[in-house]
């Protein structure tokens, strides 16, 4: 049988008057990587920081590792590796000595904090740069590093907050392999994030977050399954306003999102809509017909706008 | 265990720098010492004192022992400010730490510790360079006395710029404490001159702070008065655990929220 590695029931943390998570029920099993995902204020972090143990919930049932984390804090931590949102490295320290160091608050002698360091640091590749200081490393490395420091205690479950937010493409896929490495490492990885890409690529389930309480949940593919049509036309168009796309598309029920430069339409047959798109007198510039993805699936679930 | 491997963590991170911060905190205060017990008491006849005796000594020594005294236990006062003050602006690294298993009142503890070790050491030093003045078996009580009132000083810094920092966390804040707060404290905390020379309640201010205990206690003690040492003494040790529980208390509800 499978055991949970978090089981939270009903969660709830309010700061006064305002609730930052508002009652939610996450069950993460042993092995899987699980995303959050939510816009920012939608209570991710907060929701990381009591499953962390460091911030107590105002009520509710939370159970990690199925200790309670009000009476067993120093137990669930030590189980425990997180990746924050921000660099926390230390600057005048190279980058062998800043996981040495994290590896010595979890109890580690010398000699076990130097090797579990060494193995980090060839985990996340960056055993050439071991005695580089960390301030001369570049960012897409200084978030392997702090990956890599997540790792260095052995945990069990890795928490980790927006991994590769702010990061360049290429970057971000040398983080993702190294996390998808975690993953058939077979830790258990709780993901908050509001790359979609990266949630969908990497998470078995999903939980969508929204003004502190989930909103749906389910398998990425389960996800778009239920809420988008299976493909997505995106045209670009020159005169906005001018096509009625409906009866274009031959099809009253479809939902046409205004985008940057023309129009998204979900579709249930993208080769039949992109053909009829061809063959008509519309006025466009481009077309691009792709499955439909996470993305559109939050966007459905949360809409288009800002607040 | 913990709490020396905060300690080793923050050594290992200032060590490189080290030189450049102790070469100041030690050049400063034996420029002072040099002025004050050197060159400002040759025009000083009287002999001073500040614990209610007749003064056995004079200017040269009470002024060396004021500055070694304010130098040894502000720097771990300075020390520590610093260091609760930046953890609370830049709390991420803190916040970070917390999620190991070093708690908030560990990682407090930790800098207190820190800060005391570096104002021990400081004061150690100064008080071995001042020994061409403050020649005499007196000297020999001065170090032990010394370190209590350089924990207390700390402690009440620390956990007064954590409370601050609490609520405001601008840059200005380090500024404010430094120059309204601790400077001030050591010119009216007879440092150089009784507080008795001072007008109105003035004179009485800053013995609601540590730094006066200190220096009053640490020159009757010099001079071979131990009459003024329990109530001093019990005034600094109340101020530490104040001061250290403040401190804990303001990581706590930092780190913790």
């Amino acid at each position: 049988m499978t055991e949970n590695t978090i089981t939270a029931m009903q969660l709830v943390k309010e700061y006064g008057h305002r609730t930052a998570v508002a009652g939610i029920n996450l069950v993460v099993d042993r092995g899987r990587c699980v995303g959050i995902v939510g816009r920012n204020g939608a209570g991710k972090s907060t929701t990381m920081r009591m499953l962390t143990t460091v911030t107590r919930p105002t009520s509710g049932s939370l159970r990690i590792f199925g200790l309670d984390p009000l009476r067993r804090s120093r137990e669930i931590k030590r189980r425990l590796g997180v990746v924050p949102q921000s660099n926390t490295l230390d600057d005048d320290l190279t980058a062998v000595q800043n996981l040495e160091i994290y590896g010595r608050y979890f109890g580690a002698d010398r000699r076990q904090s130097q090797h579990a360091a060494r193995e980090a640091l060839e985990f996340a590749q960056l055993s050439d740069r071991a005695n580089d200081d960390v301030s001369t490393l570049s960012g897409g490395m200084k978030r392997r590093l702090t990956i890599a420091r997540a790792t260095v205690n052995d945990p069990d479950l890795i928490l980790m907050d927006e991994p590769t937010a702010a990061l360049d493409a290429q970057t971000k896929h040398l983080v993702w392999t190294a996390l998808g490495d975690l993953c058939l490492l077979g830790k258990t990885v709780l993901l908050m994030s509001h790359d979609m890409e990266e949630v969908q690529m990497l998470c078995d389930y999903v939980y969508i977050m929204e003004e502190g309480r989930f909103i749906a949940e389910g398998r990425p593919c389960e996800l778009i399954e239920r809420y988008c049509r299976p493909a997505r036309l995106d045209v670009v168009i020159d005169q906005p306003g001018s096509v009625d796309w409906n009866a274009l598309l031959e099809d009253a029920s479809v939902e046409v999102n205004r985008t940057a430069r023309g129009v998204a339409i979900e579709v249930d047959n993208g080769q039949r809509a992109l053909e009829l798109l061809r063959s008509s007198p519309a006025s466009y510039v481009a077309s691009t017909l792709r499955p439909t993805t996470l993305e559109d699936v939050y966007l459905r679930i949360t809409g288009r706008s800002a607040d | 265990m913990l709490l020396a491997r905060v300690i080793e963590a923050y050594w290992r991170s200032m060590r490189r720098s080290w030189i450049a911060e102790a070469v100041p905190s030690v050049a400063q205060p034996v420029i002072l010492m040099a002025v004050f017990a050197g060159l400002l008491a040759r025009q000083v006849s009287e002999h001073v004192s500040d614990w209610g005796a007749p003064a056995t000594f004079g200017y040269a020594q009470y002024a060396a022992i004021g500055i070694a005294c304010s130098s040894g236990v502000l720097a771990g006062a300075m020390e520590a400010t610093h260091s609760a003050y930046s953890g609370f602006r830049f709390n991420e690294k803190f916040k970070t730490i917390v999620t190991t298993p070093v708690s908030a009142r560990v990682l407090a503890l930790g800098l207190l510790s820190v800060a005391f070790i570096e104002s021990a050491a400081l004061t150690a030093a100064l008080l071995l360079l001042a020994t061409p003045v403050l020649a005499g078996s007196g000297l020999v009580w001065l170090l032990p006395f010394m370190l209590v009132s350089g924990l207390a000083c700390t402690a009440v810094s620390a956990a007064l710029c954590a409370i601050i920092a609490l609520h405001h966390k601008t840059p200005q804040i380090l500024n404010i404490t430094g120059r309204v707060a601790l400077f001030p404290l050591m010119l009216f905390s007879a440092t150089y001159f009784p507080s008795t020379v001072l007008p109105g309640w003035l004179r009485y201010l800053p013995d609601a702070f540590p730094l006066i205990h200190a220096n009053v206690t640490l020159r009757a003690l010099y001079a071979g008065h131990w009459r003024v040492l329990p109530v001093n003494l019990a005034v600094l040790v109340a101020w530490s655990v104040v001061g250290g529980s403040a401190m804990i208390w303001a990581f706590g509800r930092e780190l913790h929220r």
